[in-house]
C-alpha cells in the first residue's frame, strides 16, 4: 500500500515535471514577448520595461528561461510577477484559502443532497419524486453555470429594485467593512450563499444521477436479494448491503471533481468577483503574465494528482476486491 | 440517464427469465429499423429532435431569418424590453441592436463550432481507441496513459490558456484562412476525445476475441481493414451516442469560454459573448442576459434528451438497469 | 402421508411489462411434505422459480402482482402475511439458495459476516462471539477447509464451489423447515456440481428440512428428488414421484423431456428434441399451451379450445397430469431406467 502510494507519487512527479516544461514552452512561445503590448503604450518608461526584460531573462532562449523558472519555483516560491514584481506564492495561498472555503462547503452540501436524492429516487423509481428529480438534474446539467449565477444576480437585483431589500450580496467575499470575529464570519457566509448555491446545483445534478444509477444497479443485484432472503429488515438491506456498494463509484467521481475544483470554480468566481484561485488565474491570463499562470497550473495539477490518488485509495478502502500492486 | 425510459417491468421480466426472445414473432427487420422504433418510443427525445432541427435551421439560415442584422444599430429604439413591436422579442441593448437577431446569429456560430468539436473529437478518439484496443499490449498501455493524462488536466484552465495564447484571431495556414471560431473548436476537440477513445477501446478489446475477427484475420485481411471494415461498424451506436453528448458539452464549454472573454471573439457572434455583453450593461436590462442563456439551456437540454433516446435505441449495453 | 409443511394453492402471478402482461405462473398448486425433496422442473421461463420467490415475498411488486392463490405454511397464508412476519420466516424457517454464487454474495463483506448476519437477525440476543463460533461450525459442516482462516475472507477470495458452500451454510444457519434450492448447481463446473449435491444431502441430514429443488437438470432431479413437479408455460402439467415421472410420464411435454435425455441403459438411435419453441408468456396459445408443439394433439379441437385441468389418473395413486388425453399415453411408456446427470 505505502509502496503503491510512493510509486504513484514518483510517477506523477515525473509527469508533472515533463508537463511543466511543455506548458512553459507553450505559454512562453505562444505569448511571444509578454511585454510587447506595453512598448506600444504612450508615455511608457521604456527603460523600465527593458529592466524588467533583463531581470526576467526574457531575451534568453526558452530553455534558459525555463531553467530560471525552475530555479525560482524551487528556491523562491514560484518567483514574482512580471510587471509588479510581487511574490506569487503569498497571493496563491490567500486565494486558495478562499477557494477552499467556497468549494468545501458547496461540495459537502452537494454530496449530502445528491446522495439523499439519488438513493430515494432509486428506491422509489418512477415515482413523482423520481421524475421531478430527474427533470431537475437534466435542467441542471443543461444550464451554463455562469448563466445560473447571472440569473441569481438578476433576481436579487430585481428584488432590490422593487422592494429595497438586498437579500444577498452579489459580489465579493466580504463587505467593505466586515468587522472581525463572528461578524466577519457571518459577513463571509452571507457573501458565499449565492456562489455556493450555484456550485451546488451543478454538482447535485451530476452526483444525484450517478448515485441513482449506481443504486439502481445495486438494488437489482443478486446479493441484495440474498440479503432480503436472509430475513434482514428492509432498512438494513438498503442502507447496509446496497448503499455501501452503490457509494463506491460516487466516491471516485467526487474525489476527482474535488481535486479539479480546488483549481478554483473559475466561472463562479469570475461572475461573483470572488478573490479565489479561479479569478486569480483569469486575471493572470488577462495580463498575459506567464509566471502566475505557471504557478497556478502547477499547484492545480498537483492537487488533481493528489486527489486522484485519494480517489484510488478510497476505492480500495471501500472495495475489498481492489488490490494495489 | 437511459433508465428514464425503460419500463420497470421490462427489466424485471427479463431478470426473472419470463420472456423468451425465441418465442416472440421475429420479423425480418434491420437493426436500424429496430433502433428507429426504440427511438420513436422515447417521446421526449423525438420532440427534442424536432426542436433541435428547427433551431439548427434557424441558425443555418440566420441571415434570411433574423429580422435585423447582427450589428444593425437603431438608436431610436435602445434598451427596449421584449416586445412584439418591430419583432424585438428579446428586447434591444443600449445601441438599439435587436437581441433576437443577435441570438439567431449566435446560435449559428455556437452550433457550428459544437458540430466541429463533435466530429473532430470523435474522429481522434475513435482512432486512438481503436488502435489501443486492437493492438493491445504496450501500444494500449502507452495510449491509455496518455488518455489518463489528458483526463487529469484541469480542463477549463487548459482551454482558457490555449484559447488565450492561440485562439484569439484568424490564422492562415498554408494559405488557408482558419477562422477564429474554428480554432476554438479545434482546441476544444483536442481535449474532448478521451471519452470516446475509452469507449471504443473497451469495445475493441472485446470484439478482438470474436470469431468474425478471427475469420477476417485468417482470410488475410489487413489490420486497417479489420479495424475499420469489420470492427468499427459494431461500435457505431455507442460512438454516435457519445458524439451527441459531446455536442451538448461543447456548447456549454464554448459559452463559458466566450463569456469569460477568451472564447469566440467579435465580430463573430456567440451566445456566451452575448450574455457577457448583456451583463456589462447592468442588471436593469435583464432580457439581455436572460434570453441568450435560455436558448443555450434549451439547446443543451434537447441534445441531452436526444442523446438519451439514442442511447436507448442504439446502445442497449449502456442501460444501467439490468434488462 | 403426513401434513404438508408448505401448501401452495391456485397461485397466479403476473408481471406488468411494457409489452403486455406476463403470466408468470397460473393456478399452480402443490404440497411440500416434511423431509422430502420436491423437484420442480421446466425450461427457463416456465415459472418454476417465480412461485417460490413469490411465497417468500421476493418478487418485486410492482411490476409483479399476486392475482390469487394462497401459500399455507404452518397454518398461515404467507401471501397475506404482513411484511414483518414474512421477514421472520425468510432465512429463518424458510431459507433459499440461489443459482449464481458469484453474484449472490455481497462483495464488500466477509463470508463470515454474511453468515453471522443471518444468525444474528433471527436470534435476537445472540452474542457476536457465539455467532462466529456457530458460523465456523456451519462452514465446516458444508466442507469449507480451513474455516478458521477463510471465515474472514471476502467472496472474491473464494472459488465458485466454495461460495456455493458458503451460501448453503448461510441458508441452513437457522435450521430451516424448508430449504429452497434455485438451480443450485447450474453455474458451477460439472465436477463441482457433484460435490455441491453431496453438500445439499448433508445439509438435509443435518436440518431434516424439506427441500424444494428448482432445476432444469433432470440428472439432478434423478439424484435428489423424491417427487417431481413438471411445469410448462407457467402451469403445473404433471406431478408424481420421481420413479413414475421417469418411467411412465403421462404428459406429452414430460415424455418429450425424457426422450431428449441421453440414456445409458438403452440403445438410442438419436436424441429427440421437443420440436418448436416455448410460447411467449405474454400471448399464450389458446387451450393447452403445449398444443403447438405436441405430437399427440395434431388436429384435435379440444387441445386448441380448452385449458386442460390437472387431474389424478385413475388407478395411479398420486400421479396427476394436465393432458386431455393422458390415458392414451399409457401405451407409450418410455423405458425404465436411471438417467445419468450432473449428480453422478
Amino acid at each position: 500500500m505505502l509502496q503503491y502510494v510512493v510509486r504513484r507519487l514518483l510517477y506523477s512527479s515525473v509527469v508533472l515535471i515533463a508537463a511543466s516544461f511543455l506548458v512553459f514552452v507553450f505559454v512562453a512561445k505562444g505569448a511571444g514577448d509578454p511585454l510587447a503590448p506595453y512598448y506600444l503604450a504612450p508615455n511608457i518608461d521604456k527603460e523600465g520595461l527593458e529592466r524588467i526584460a533583463e531581470a526576467k531573462h526574457l531575451n534568453e532562449n526558452v530553455f534558459v528561461r525555463y531553467a530560471y523558472w525552475v530555479r525560482d519555483a524551487v528556491t523562491n516560491q514560484f518567483g514574482t510577477t512580471l510587471l509588479t514584481n510581487e511574490p506569487i506564492l503569498p497571493d496563491l495561498w490567500r486565494v486558495m484559502k478562499n477557494t477552499l472555503q467556497l468549494v468545501v462547503v458547496a461540495e459537502l452540501l452537494a454530496i449530502l443532497f445528491a446522495v439523499a436524492i439519488g438513493v430515494y429516487s432509486a428506491l422509489r423509481q418512477y415515482s413523482v419524486f423520481d421524475y421531478t428529480a430527474t427533470t431537475f438534474s437534466f435542467l441542471g446539467l443543461a444550464t451554463p453555470v455562469f448563466w445560473l449565477a447571472l440569473m441569481l444576480q438578476v433576481a436579487v437585483v430585481q428584488i432590490y429594485l422593487h422592494t429595497g431589500h438586498r437579500i444577498f450580496p452579489v459580489a465579493n467575499l466580504n463587505s467593505v467593512d466586515p468587522g472581525s470575529g463572528l461578524s466577519f464570519v457571518l459577513d463571509r457566509a452571507h457573501h458565499l450563499v449565492l456562489p455556493v448555491l450555484v456550485l451546488m446545483v451543478a454538482s447535485i445534478a451530476s452526483y444525484s444521477r450517478y448515485m441513482r444509477a449506481s443504486m439502481l444497479e445495486v438494488i437489482n443485484s443478486d446479493y441484495v436479494r440474498t440479503a432480503r432472503a436472509k430475513g434482514l429488515p428492509e432498512s438494513k438491506v438498503t442502507m447496509k448491503h446496497a448503499f455501501r456498494n452503490a457509494l463506491i463509484p460516487l466516491v471516485t467521481l467526487v474525489a476527482l471533481n474535488f481535486g479539479a475544483l480546488l483549481g478554483g470554480a473559475i466561472v463562479t468566481e469570475t461572475v461573483f468577483s470572488l478573490d479565489g484561485m479561479g479569478l486569480y488565474f483569469v486575471n493572470a491570463l488577462n495580463v498575459a503574465d506567464p509566471y502566475p499562470v505557471m504557478a497556478w497550473l502547477m499547484i492545480t495539477a498537483t492537487m488533481i494528482i493528489v486527489f486522484n490518488l485519494i480517489a484510488d485509495i478510497a476505492y480500495g478502502f471501500l472495495d475489498p476486491r481492489v488490490r494495489y500492486e | 440517464m437511459s433508465e428514464t425510459r425503460q419500463g420497470a417491468a421490462g427489466a424485471t421480466a427479463h431478470e426473472l427469465e419470463l420472456s423468451y426472445e425465441s418465442g416472440v414473432e421475429v420479423e425480418a427487420r434491420s437493426q436500424w429499423a429496430y433502433a428507429r422504433m426504440r427511438f420513436m418510443r422515447h417521446r421526449l427525445a423525438v420532440v427534442s429532435l424536432v426542436v433541435l432541427i428547427l433551431i439548427g435551421l434557424v441558425g443555418a439560415f440566420a441571415p434570411w431569418i433574423a429580422p435585423y442584422g447582427f450589428d444593425e444599430l437603431d438608436l431610436d429604439n435602445t434598451t427596449a424590453p421584449p416586445t412584439l413591436e418591430g419583432w424585438h422579442l428579446f428586447g434591444t441593448d443600449q445601441l438599439g441592436r435587436d437581441y433576437l437577431s443577435r441570438v439567431i446569429f449566435g446560435i449559428r456560430t455556437s452550433l457550428w463550432v459544437a458540430l466541429v468539436v463533435a466530429l473532430l473529437s470523435t474522429a481522434i478518439g475513435t482512432t486512438i481507441g481503436a488502435v489501443a484496443g486492437y493492438f493491445g499490449g504496450q501500444v494500449d498501455n502507452l495510449l491509455m496513459r496518455f488518455t489518463d493524462l489528458i483526463l487529469t488536466l484541469p480542463g477549463l484552465a487548459v482551454l482558457l490558456t490555449a484559447a488565450v495564447y492561440f485562439g484569439q484571431d484568424d490564422s492562415v495556414v498554408f494559405g488557408v484562412t482558419i477562422p477564429q471560431p474554428l480554432k476554438i473548436g479545434l482546441i476544444l476537440a483536442f481535449l474532448f476525445w478521451t471519452s470516446v477513445a475509452r469507449i471504443v477501446r473497451g469495445l475493441f478489446l472485446s470484439l478482438r476475441e470474436k470469431e468474425f475477427v478471427e475469420a477476417a484475420k485468417a482470410a488475410g485481411a489487413t489490420d486497417t481493414r479489420i479495424m475499420f471494415r469489420h470492427m468499427l461498424p459494431n461500435c457505431v451506436g455507442p460512438i454516435i451516442v457519445n458524439a451527441t453528448l459531446v455536442v451538448a458539452t461543447a456548447i456549454l464549454v464554448e459559452a463559458a469560454l466566450s463569456f469569460i472573454g477568451f472564447g469566440i471573439q467579435p465580430p463573430n457572434a456567440a451566445l456566451g459573448k452575448l450574455i457577457s455583453d448583456g451583463q456589462g450593461e447592468g442588471f436593469n436590462l435583464w432580457w439581455l442576459v436572460t434570453f441568450p442563456g435560455l436558448v443555450i439551456v434549451i439547446i443543451a437540454l434537447a441534445i441531452n434528451f436526444v442523446g438519451d433516446g439514442l442511447r436507448d435505441a442504439l446502445d442497449p449495453t449502456q442501460r444501467r438497469v439490468r434488462g | 402421508m403426513a401434513e404438508p409443511v408448505l401448501s401452495i394453492r391456485d397461485l397466479t402471478v403476473e408481471f406488468d411489462t411494457e409489452d403486455g402482461v406476463v403470466k408468470a405462473v397460473t393456478d399452480v398448486s402443490y404440497d411440500l411434505y416434511p423431509g422430502e425433496v420436491l423437484g420442480i422442473v421446466g425450461e427457463s421461463g416456465s415459472g418454476k422459480s417465480v412461485s417460490m420467490l413469490t411465497v417468500l415475498g421476493l418478487i418485486p411488486q410492482p411490476p409483479g402482482r399476486v392475482v390469487r392463490g394462497e401459500a399455507i405454511f404452518e397454518g398461515e397464508d404467507l401471501l397475506k402475511a404482513p411484511a414483518g412476519r414474512l421477514r421472520e420466516i425468510r432465512g429463518g424457517k424458510i431459507a433459499m439458495i440461489f443459482q449464481d454464487p458469484m453474484t449472490s454474495l455481497n462483495p464488500v463483506f466477509t463470508i463470515g459476516d454474511q453468515i453471522a448476519e443471518a444468525l444474528l437477525v433471527h436470534n435476537p440476543g445472540m452474542e457476536e462471539e457465539e455467532a462466529r463460533r456457530r458460523t465456523l461450525e456451519l462452514l465446516e459442516l458444508v466442507g469449507v477447509p480451513f474455516a478458521e482462516r477463510r471465515v474472514d475472507q471476502y467472496p472474491h477470495e473464494f472459488s465458485g464451489g466454495m461460495r456455493q458452500r458458503a451460501m448453503i451454510a448461510m441458508a441452513i444457519a437457522n435450521q430451516p423447515k424448508v430449504l429452497i434450492a434455485d438451480e443450485p448447481t447450474t453455474a458451477l463446473d460439472v465436477t463441482i456440481q457433484a460435490q455441491i449435491v453431496e453438500v445439499i444431502k448433508a445439509a438435509q441430514r443435518e436440518t431434516n428440512a424439506a427441500i424444494v429443488l428448482i432445476t432444469h437438470d433432470l440428472g439432478l432431479i434423478a439424484e435428489l428428488a423424491d417427487r417431481v413437479v413438471v411445469m410448462y408455460a407457467g402451469r403445473v402439467v404433471e406431478l408424481a414421484d420421481v420413479f413414475t415421472i421417469f418411467n411412465s410420464p403421462r404428459h406429452p411435454y414430460t415424455i418429450g423431456l425424457m426422450s431428449s435425455l441421453a440414456r445409458l441403459d438403452a440403445d438410442q438411435e438419436r436424441l429427440e428434441p421437443i420440436p418448436g419453441q416455448p410460447p411467449s408468456l405474454i400471448s399464450l396459445p389458446p387451450g393447452c399451451a403445449f398444443h403447438p408443439r405436441c405430437i399427440h394433439s395434431q388436429g384435435r379441437e379440444i387441445c386448441r379450445t380448452e385449458v386442460p385441468v390437472l387431474r389424478s389418473l385413475p388407478g395411479e395413486g398420486d400421479h396427476v397430469s394436465a393432458c386431455h388425453f393422458a390415458e392414451e399415453l399409457v401405451a407409450r411408456d418410455v423405458r425404465v431406467g436411471a438417467t445419468s446427470g450432473g449428480g453422478a
